[in-house]
């Protein structure tokens, strides 16, 4: 066994572990998981994922190098370049997450095999769709044998989503506390009482957690339930239909509408398109986050000219518009994720290593922020010299729009506080960003006041 | 035992099975009626077969 190469995400399951190795991402197979993965090659299970882009595909690695400990086979799996996590997903993202596990439990069944886990973290998105990464999580079904990850589903991903439907839509935000999905009793305590008249989510959630609760201590009633396999396939379909009912839930956010209340006339929109186009071609970008990326108006201006993007943005509600937006559209090299920069994702789990945080992940060539640094620096206080050393920290260029105070949205902001910004302006801006970037080029967009930036972080 | 193979890896939930039991049962009788009442339309011509998921 390679102790220190194991990648952190995966030391739970006995049946094998991920690891690096020159490199590359491989999965070890172990000798106890043998029969199950035998059955998943040979049964057509995996040909069958794999054709419906359902599941990554992975190809045998002849000899395992570096590797102390009994072996059945070593696996490299395609590879997703950017990890993302539930509760950075927006509600549709996390629906078809679920959509999609349903369906491989539904698959898997077909062939003789079932989910031994439904963990939402087993999902990633490839080309702007989820797709399973764990090739261990397979094994052979017995029948009769009740569906173990039954639980497990309603926690990852039936009781954020009913949250997020009937609460709150913010509440995805209690995936990060709950890793290993949101327990049922609290999901039932913070739902509203009318979730109790919708059959679905009576019996998934509330009764749900109330048999938990009943049964906590009385492990062996389990041993005598059977379950028909025609029950099983039922059961998929019920859970089917309880998340497709479930919908977005309504909340006017500050930004939802953000573009309809903008002051930028059709020229200064049409100015910053082609400015930014003229800096992504300048730069040789071929991948970018934009940071305070809202639905994605100018993310598409860089995802049309084929960067791979990730378009982050703090209001749930621009997520989701985006995400529906690039499905519909077919668009594969945007991810839109939902990010607080103020507070990024943390490192969590055990060890404070399981998930990644923010910036442990595989940063980009360059960064776009655009209307954000006034947000940044008078919302939240932050002084600009910080903002650069972070943003330095991400990338190897800046694209980045300066909104002086004399602009009518920073005035907004400033309406009903203390203006305790005195280095504010466009000289500070720029004196404080060259301590980390080097100007490359700085363009006034046209009627406006705002000022464009490319920048390249100094060696 | 049929649980053995499954306490291998996460803990299933002696409710979670119990009340999965009860939902699987009753998700299989609707779907046995649905099935059925379907047919009844079908044979008296009320109703074709069903569409195909897309």
């Amino acid at each position: 066994m390679i102790q220190n190469k194991i990648v952190e995400s995966s030391f739970r399951d006995p049946s094998g572990f991920l690891f690096m190795e020159e490199g590359r991402l491989l999965r070890q197979v172990n000798p106890v998981y043998a029969d199950d993965y035998d059955f998943l090659m040979g049964s057509g299970l995996y040909e069958k994922l794999v054709e419906n882009k359902l599941m990554v595909p992975h190809r045998e690695i002849s000899g395992h190098p570096g590797c102390t400990q009994p072996v059945y086979k070593v696996i490299e799996p395609e590879t997703i370049e950017f990890i993302s996590y539930p509760y950075e997903w927006s509600f549709s993202q996390l629906k078809d997450a679920a959509l999609t596990t349903l369906m491989i439990q539904k698959i898997a069944l077909e062939h003789g095999m079932t989910l031994k886990d439904s963990s939402a973290y087993n999902l990633q998105f490839r080309n702007g769709t989820p797709v399973f990464i764990d090739t261990l999580s397979f094994e052979i079904y017995h029948e009769g044998t009740p569906w173990a990850a039954y639980g497990q589903f309603c926690q990852h991903f039936l009781a954020p989503l009913a949250l997020m439907s009937y609460t709150d839509i913010r509440l995805n935000q209690l995936l990060k506390i709950h890793l290993d999905g949101i327990p049922l009793d609290l999901a039932g305590r913070l739902l509203p009482f009318k979730t109790r008249l919708r059959f679905s989510l009576l019996m998934h959630i509330h009764l749900h957690a109330k048999a938990r609760k009943k049964y906590e201590h009385k492990g062996s009633a389990s041993k005598t339930v059977r379950i028909k396999r025609s029950n099983l396939f039922a059961l998929i379909d019920v859970l089917i239909s309880a998340v497709k009912k479930l919908e977005p839930g309504k909340r006017d956010t500050e930004w939802g509408k953000y573009y309809s209340f903008t002051n930028y006339s059709d020229s200064s929109f049409s100015h910053k398109r082609e400015l930014l186009e003229g800096f992504l071609k300048q730069t040789g970008t071929r991948t970018l986050w934009d940071l305070g990326a809202n639905s994605g108006e100018f993310t598409q201006v860089a995802a049309q000219s084929g960067i791979d993007c990730i378009a982050f943005d703090i209001d749930p509600v621009a997520v989701e518009t985006y995400y529906n937006h690039i499905k519909q559209e077919k668009i594969t090299n945007v991810l839109p994720l939902i990010m607080d920069l103020t507070n990024p994702s943390p490192s969590t789990g055990w060890n404070n290593e399981e998930r990644l945080s923010f910036s442990q992940r595989p940063r980009p060539d360059t960064i776009l922020a655009l209307a954000l640094v006034h947000h940044l620096a008078i919302s939240n206080n932050l002084p600009l010299a910080r903002i650069a050393e972070f943003l330095s920290g991400l990338c190897q260029n800046l694209i980045i729009e300066f909104v002086p105070k004399t602009d009518s949205q920073v005035r907004k902001l400033l309406e009903s506080r203390k203006d305790v910004f005195p280095g504010y302006d466009e000289e500070n801006f720029g004196k404080e960003f060259s301590a980390f970037f080097t100007i490359i080029a700085k363009e006034r967009i046209r009627d406006s006041e705002r000022i464009l930036y490319l920048m390249k972080k100094n060696r | 035992m049929i649980i053995n193979n499954i306490l291998l890896y996460i803990d299933p939930g002696t409710g979670s099975i119990i009340l999965q039991a009860i939902v699987a049962a009753v998700a299989g009788v609707t779907v046995f009626i649905k099935f059925g009442w379907r047919s009844v339309l079908r044979f008296f011509g009320i109703k074709k077969g069903d569409k195909k998921d897309p």
